[in-house]
């Protein structure tokens, strides 16, 4: 365990999730799947129930589960009609379902459920932050080599076919980075709240950009700036962290709705 | 001795069915380079799947070659403009960084004012994707299929929600790039009387291969009363 009390490193940790998820965000709102990240966000709760029952460490067990979660959701979207959406939305109710019968076979383990439920970025352990840090490096390197490809899949699937893009592989990339990131996010941010770090950065963005470069940039400084101010205060307060972050995303996202009226009056 | 120069497209026996629905029943045509060629047929006649099963996005019983190669090998010679271009416009892109999604050489800044200028968007790389008229987007979507030098341009209802004068110099510029790439062309149309004017072959579809030639001899009477029904000709087939 870290030092109790100590702030710097639980709080880089999170800004750097967060910077991930708010870039991952900018394609989600792109392809307008917001509620994608609050449906893989459900279904990990079943891989969290499976920790807390082997007694092994629910962040690992949430991993493995939501990415076969992940997997499952790219080859039913290939092999039925259905739309995103729905899969999502059976796929992470049956999830629920299971992580709610384990949970009460366990004899109600109350605290682990909490915590998965609202995030506990205080509780983050040494194993933790170089897992996040590993993996956040490989979801950089991913979105860095990949990001205008995986534009113009959502753009137009059948152009980024012809420009002799992998599709198939992509989208299942894809899936599998937001699942990462988000099972990642869970540990610090927690299921209900993992989903407001994808999308409000990203839709902040998106109300004041010109540009797609400048989109990605304004998301990843609007997370910074949401969860390095909201911790902090949270921390000072004694308020739980990730609502306190959360509702400084929500006036942070307000005030560029202003900002998008202003600018958009002064250019027409 | 001669060696055989593989057609643009080559179609042999193409069926597809979308369950027990057949939705192209045997059809098979040769395209030669450097032909400007027009699908045409009523809605629901299989232009637009045709276009798919060529690409490869679609399941399909038969044979397609393009440039003598199964169309996966042959991806790098093709150009593709899609029917409509369903992204999201409030979405901020610039039209320079549209054209380097594809990621793919040539990317350089020269090519992609090159390639702007042929199409005669002149707004600049920074100009916003969403502010773009509707004739500017589809003249942006050929820009992006043209930025892998194309041997064969694919294009689905290129015109599908342009006005008039932006349709006719859409057509223009086909024209154009067809003449000064020697590229060949293949594109879904539903406006006859340009078809008459530009294509050097129509195909005409009804599920099945209704006709397959020159214009004059494609666009006669009893071929369009065969794929439209009674009361169907050039003039009022013209945006409905």
């Amino acid at each position: 365990m870290l030092p109790a009390g100590s702030l710097a490193l639980p709080l880089l940790t999170s800004i750097v999730l967060a910077a991930v998820l708010s870039w991952l965000g900018v394609f989600v709102v792109m392809k307008k799947m917001s509620f994608v990240a609050d449906g893989i966000a459900h279904a990990s709760l079943a891989g969290v129930a499976l920790g807390v029952l082997f007694h092994a460490n629910p962040l690992y067990t949430a991993l493995a589960y939501t990415l076969c979660v992940g997997a499952l959701i790219y080859y039913l979207e290939r092999r039925t009609t259905l739309p995103v959406d729905t899969i999502i939305t059976l796929l992470f109710t049956a999830s629920l379902a299971v992580g709610i019968l384990l949970m009460s076979r366990e004899g109600g383990d109350v605290e682990a459920l909490e915590k998965s439920l609202f995030g506990d970025a205080a509780a983050i352990g040494w194993s933790e932050i170089m897992t996040v840090a590993v993996l956040a490096l490989g979801e950089v390197l991913f979105l860095t080599r990949y990001y205008q490809r995986l534009a113009l899949m959502i753009f137009d699937r059948a152009s980024a076919y012809v420009a002799g893009i992998h599709v198939d592989r992509l989208q299942l990339g894809f899936y599998l980075a937001l699942v990462v990131a988000i099972v990642l996010g869970i540990k610090v941010f927690g299921v209900l709240l993992v989903g407001a770090l994808m999308v409000i950065p990203a839709s902040a963005a998106k109300l004041v950009s010109r540009s797609f470069h400048g989109a990605i940039a304004l998301s990843a400084i609007f997370s910074v700036l949401i969860v390095g101010s909201g911790m902090p205060l949270a921390h000072a307060f004694d308020l739980p962290a990730s609502a306190v972050v959360v509702l400084t995303g929500v006036i942070l996202f307000t005030f560029m709705m202003g900002v998008s009226r202003f600018v958009f009056a002064r250019r027409s | 001795m001669s060696v055989k120069i593989p057609a643009a497209i080559d179609v042999h026996h193409l069926t597809v069915r979308y369950g027990r629905e057949t939705v192209l029943d045997d059809i098979t045509f040769s395209l030669a380079r450097g032909e400007i060629v027009a699908v045409i047929g009523p809605n629901g006649s299989g232009k637009t799947t045709l276009l798919q099963a060529i690409l490869g996005l679609q399941p399909y019983e038969g044979v397609i070659r393009v440039f003598g190669e199964p169309v996966r090998e042959a991806l790098g010679k093709i150009g593709y403009v899609p029917q409509r271009f369903t992204f999201d416009r409030t979405f901020p892109l610039t039209v320079g960084e549209f054209l380097r999604l594809r990621g793919a050489k040539p990317k350089h800044r020269d090519w992609r004012q090159a390639v702007l200028a042929e199409v005669n968007l002149t707004g600049g790389e920074s100009q916003p994707v969403g502010e773009l008229s509707g004739g500017e987007l589809q003249r942006l979507l050929i820009a992006n299929a043209l930025m892998g030098e194309p041997e064969l341009l694919l294009l689905d209802e290129p015109t599908a929600g342009v006005d008039v004068a932006g349709e006719r110099g859409f057509y223009e510029l086909v024209a154009h790039l067809h003449r000064s790439h020697q590229m060949t062309v293949l594109m879904v149309s539903h406006d006859l009387a340009m078809v008459a004017r530009q294509a050097t072959k129509i195909i005409c579809l009804n599920r099945e291969l209704v006709c397959f030639g020159p214009p004059a001899q494609a666009i006669a009477p009893e071929v369009l009363r065969q794929l439209y029904g009674e009361g169907e000709h050039i003039a009022s087939h013209h945006h409905h």
